[in-house]
């Protein structure tokens, strides 16, 4: 049995880890707490596709510099953890178009010299219910934050017994948790 | 080297710029009509420079007190640094032999010539109009990757020798990732430990100061994950807009043809402009042999006459010719009679070789304190096999320490103690194909022959047990060579002996591709192509062909089924892509489902008896040998008449659906459309194609094409002044199908022959 997590990348990374090797860390650690958690909900899983969501692509299709330095770290990652055969990939196209690479997932305001991200929860969240209804794995939505909450419920009617919401903090802490539960999603909290 | 640019504004030496700027971007002040000065930050130095562009477009760069032309600016050392990438290119090589392995243009007569000179003629040729793919194809162990490597390390020579001004780049696609062109490309300027940045390269390609080495091309049309690879080089080819050049290998035709196709498509909705040119690597002849032998001896101060008692040792796998005229059998098979005076050259060569390395390493490697085995030959062909096992189920060609541990762990528990154990993992990587990077700590297989090899025999110990085959067949694309090694392990364990286990064979292929999912389509091809050498395998010692055998729910990926009868066979599910049919001959059989793509056919020799193939609904072109080489037909009414032709049952009242144009004209739409199957766009200048841009009828007709939106015009500086280029929106054979009324093509391509009727060109 395969599963498939879908990582909202950047709620696991603080604002000031910007080094390669934060990039490293963060990225160590969430295939650590998700490998972990898969292997621990799904024992019959074998293997786990790891998609990790961020702003990855300007508006050129150019790769921001975090997607440059993930491009050349990524495979050296790949390899078995926690009993699981674990593939981490930047996900620049939704599962249902993959060759539709999605560009302007970030992009530079020029007035503040920052850099913003689009479309991501929005890709996240369709990947999401497309997931559930189509295909035979165990999908796991990884995001700390309230904004896919929606997406983990509706991709759990379609498949409830594949779906499952992981995310740092405790079950039952956020607003909104006793109707999830209730609903029968399964909310699982991650380890580090 | 291109000089100029046929930049309106400076946007795109301003987004250059920016490829090499640290995040915060560029600022550009414009100092005159045609110049500007721009500030950024590189690797946290504050940078400037002011450029200007002359009338005739050359852009000139003036920084630090020096003028520079645009391209030297962006080579220097403030910039790309591209002596010093040079430099880490040209570390020392290992002392192995090189022969000159010999290529040929298979798309010319030319005679065949050293590899290496043959694409550096190629890419030093001038700049082309429009993106050039150079795609060199090769099978496993034909010597594709050491000729690159070569190229590469020779073409640094010469950069660092001031002979040229383009560098290449190499980039392994197959190796510690599969299918991710972005990853490969990041992590071998990694390895390279140069500060050039993966930004920066679709730059530095775009101004044709560097050559992406792309070996391993055909894996970037697999599917990784849950991307489609191919995505990751249309990212990259659509990021050099027209300009630059690539290389690129492919084991197989098929694959070059596959991309061909692919960017076909993309390139219709004009995301990139590309043409192709094919260098195909020939087999070693007697001549490299002989070289080869020469040079061993003198390498290991063998006496001169031994270098013939080698030879006739060697030509003792008289079984295996072919093989031994792939550089890596070759070698590998000198290297093992030169130490083995007993090997015999009965056996299948290949199989004669691991089994030697296996006895070696087993007997005097792998040994305890005593100096006794601590495994049986089998116990070390079932670790090296669950090796390949994992690295394919884990899409890498290398194994971390992790992985390597687990596996032995898992394979030999039971067998010895943690260790004797740990022993083993530490001499893993001194045996004879396997191989440690240093770098990245991993394990892997020397070379991929033989990892195919051992995958091979997985995948035919899956079929054999019926175990779900839908996994592994799904992983990436299948090299040939696998496909015949699964036939030939199948054929040595007695499953293929008769129709039962042929149909067991198949249908367990067919139960792969049934699920639809992400990866199906690369399940059925994969499946495809093995069933096609089992039905050649089986086939080859029966006169009377197959009989009675159901076959479905694949896809034959190019390839060939020459030689193959098939009677009262059923087809259903099936697509036959580009498959060599020249002496197939399908006899009463049933099609329910089937769809021909462009296969090669031979009037005298094909036979497409299949009752209930739609004709001229589900086949999409036919292909046909020409003195030339290989042709595509589109014309509808000529396919049919081949289809025909070759035996298959074609609606006699077709002819009412036949548009009335010209045969001229219909031959001028091919001439076009055969110019579309290697590049688009095409320009409209071309010397090459004189035959369609010289065609009286061709003004008219480039009209039509235009008014209906079947192309484009695109205009575009080469090098000098703009040409006009067309570009094709939609495929060849959807703008020739439209030249059946019957045809479901799109509203556009219906309406361009509704005029071309009527204007009676």
């Amino acid at each position: 049995m395969q599963g498939l997590a879908l990582v909202d990348w950047y709620n696991f990374r603080q604002r000031d880890q910007n080094s390669k090797t934060d990039l490293e860390l963060v990225t160590l650690t969430v295939m650590d707490m998700v490998s972990r958690a898969f292997a621990t909900l799904f024992p019959d899983a074998r293997e786990l596709d790891l998609r990790l969501y961020g702003g990855w692509l300007n508006e050129q299709g150019r790769p921001s510099r975090h997607a440059s330095w993930l491009h050349g770290l990524l495979p050296s990652l790949r390899g078995r953890r926690n009993g699981l055969i674990v593939r981490p990939a930047l996900a620049t196209s939704m599962i249902q178009f993959p060759s539709v690479p999605l560009r302007g997932t970030v992009r530079h305001r020029k007035r503040t010299d920052t850099y913003e991200q689009k479309m991501v929860d929005g890709m996240l969240a369709c990947d999401a219910l497309y997931a559930a209804t189509h295909s035979r794995t165990r999908v796991g939505i990884v995001a700390d934050d309230d904004d896919l909450l929606p997406s983990a419920l509706s991709s759990h009617v379609r498949h409830p017994q594949a779906v499952v919401w992981m995310r740092r903090r405790r079950v039952g802490s956020g607003l909104n948790d006793a109707a999830l539960l209730s609903e029968g999603l399964v909310i699982h909290q991650l380890e580090i | 080297m291109r000089a100029t640019y046929d930049y309106t504004d400076l946007d795109r030496i301003e987004s250059d710029l920016a490829s090499f700027a640290d995040p915060g971007g560029v600022v550009v002040v414009p100092s005159g009509l045609r110049a500007f000065h721009a500030e950024w930050k590189m690797r946290g130095e504050p940078r400037e420079a002011t450029f200007t562009v002359s009338p005739d477009r050359t852009v000139t760069a003036s920084a630090g007190g020096t003028k520079q032309q645009y391209t030297a600016f962006l080579a220097d050392t403030r910039m790309a640094d591209l002596k010093h990438v040079a430099r880490m290119i040209r570390q020392p090589q290992g002392d192995g032999i090189f022969v000159a392995t010999k290529a040929r243009r298979p798309d010319r007569n030319d005679a065949p010539e050293a590899a290496t000179r043959l694409l550096a003629r190629l890419m030093e040729a001038p700049e082309p109009d429009v993106t050039e793919v150079i795609m060199v194809t090769g099978d496993a162990g034909a010597g594709k990757t050491h000729v690159l490597r070569e190229l590469v390390w020779q073409q640094a020579d010469r950069y660092l020798h001031g002979k040229t001004d383009k560098l290449l780049l190499y980039v392994n696609a197959q190796g510690r990732a599969l299918a991710r062109l972005n990853e490969a490309l990041a992590t071998e300027l990694q390895d390279l430990r140069v500060s050039l940045t993966y930004h920066s390269v679709a730059t530095l390609v775009r101004v044709g100061l560097l050559i992406p080495v792309i070996d391993g091309f055909d894996e970037l049309l697999g599917v990784s994950g849950y991307d489609d690879a191919f995505s990751s080089l249309t990212t990259f080819l659509e990021q050099l807009d027209g300009y630059g050049r690539l290389i690129a290998s492919a084991r197989s035709v098929y694959y070059e043809e596959e991309f061909l196709r692919r960017a076909a498509k993309s390139s219709a909705t004009g995301q990139y402009l590309w043409s192709h040119v094919p260098a195909e690597i020939m087999p070693w002849d007697e001549g490299d042999q002989s070289d080869y032998l020469t040079e061993f001896t003198t390498q290991r101060a063998l006496p001169a006459e031994r270098s013939n008692e080698l030879r006739q040792a060697v030509q003792t796998f008289k079984n295996d010719r072919d093989l031994l005229k792939k550089p890596l059998f070759f070698a590998r098979t000198v290297d093992l009679v030169s130490t083995e005076s007993e090997l015999s050259g009965d056996g299948d060569l290949l199989e004669v070789l691991i089994r030697s390395y296996l006895t070696r390493e087993q007997k005097e490697k792998l040994l305890d304190r005593q100096q006794r085995p601590l495994l049986s030959e089998d116990q070390l062909d079932l670790l090296v096999r669950e090796l390949a096992e994992d690295m394919w189920n884990q899409e890498t060609r290398e194994l971390d320490g992790n992985s390597v541990r687990d596996v032995a762990d898992y394979i030999l528990e039971d067998r010895v103690d943690e260790s004797e154990r740990q022993i083993i993992v530490e001499r893993m990587p001194t045996l004879a194909f396997l191989t440690h990077s240093e770098k990245h700590g991993t394990l892997g297989f020397e070379h991929e022959v033989f990892f195919f090899y051992f995958l091979a025999g997985i995948i035919a110990e899956q079929l054999v047990s019926s175990a779900d085959a839908r996994a592994v067949l799904s992983r990436s694309a299948l090299p040939n060579f696998v496909a015949d090694r699964i036939a030939s392990e199948l054929v040595r364990r007695g499953k293929l002996e008769s129709s039962d286990d042929l149909q067991v064979l198949l249908d367990r292929l067919a139960t792969a591709g049934r699920e639809r999912w992400h990866r199906s389509v690369q399940v059925q091809e994969n499946a495809g192509l093995i069933a096609s050498v089992l039905l050649r395998t089986f086939a080859s010692n029966r006169k009377t062909g197959i009989v009675g055998i159901r076959i479905s729910t694949v896809t034959f990926p190019g390839g060939y089924l020459s030689g193959v009868t098939l009677r009262n066979c059923t087809l259903e599910n099936v697509t036959v892509r580009r498959t060599n049919l020249e002496s197939t001959r399908f006899i009463a059989c049933h099609a329910k489902n089937v769809a021909l793509e462009t296969p090669l056919l031979d009037v005298k020799t094909t036979r497409l008896e299949l009752n209930g193939l739609q004709v001229p609904g589900n086949v999409f072109g036919v292909s046909k040998r020409t003195r030339k080489g290989t042709e595509n037909i589109y014309d509808p009414d000529k396919v049919i008449r081949l289809v025909a032709d070759c035996g298959a049952t074609v609606d006699l009242n077709i002819e009412k659906d036949r548009r009335n144009v010209s045969s001229d004209t219909m031959a001028l739409m091919e001439r076009l459309m055969h110019a579309y199957d290697r590049a688009n766009p095409v320009c409209d200048g071309d010397d090459h194609l004189s035959d369609v841009f010289r065609d009286y009828r061709w003004r008219k007709l480039r009209k039509l094409l235009i008014e209906h939106g079947i192309v484009k015009i695109d205009r575009k500086s080469a090098s000098g002044s703009p040409k006009e280029f067309l570009r094709r929106l939609f495929l060849p054979e959807q703008i020739m199908s439209g030249a059946s009324r019957a045809s479901d093509a799109p509203p556009q391509i219906v309406h361009f022959w509704d005029d071309l009727e009527s204007a009676s060109i």
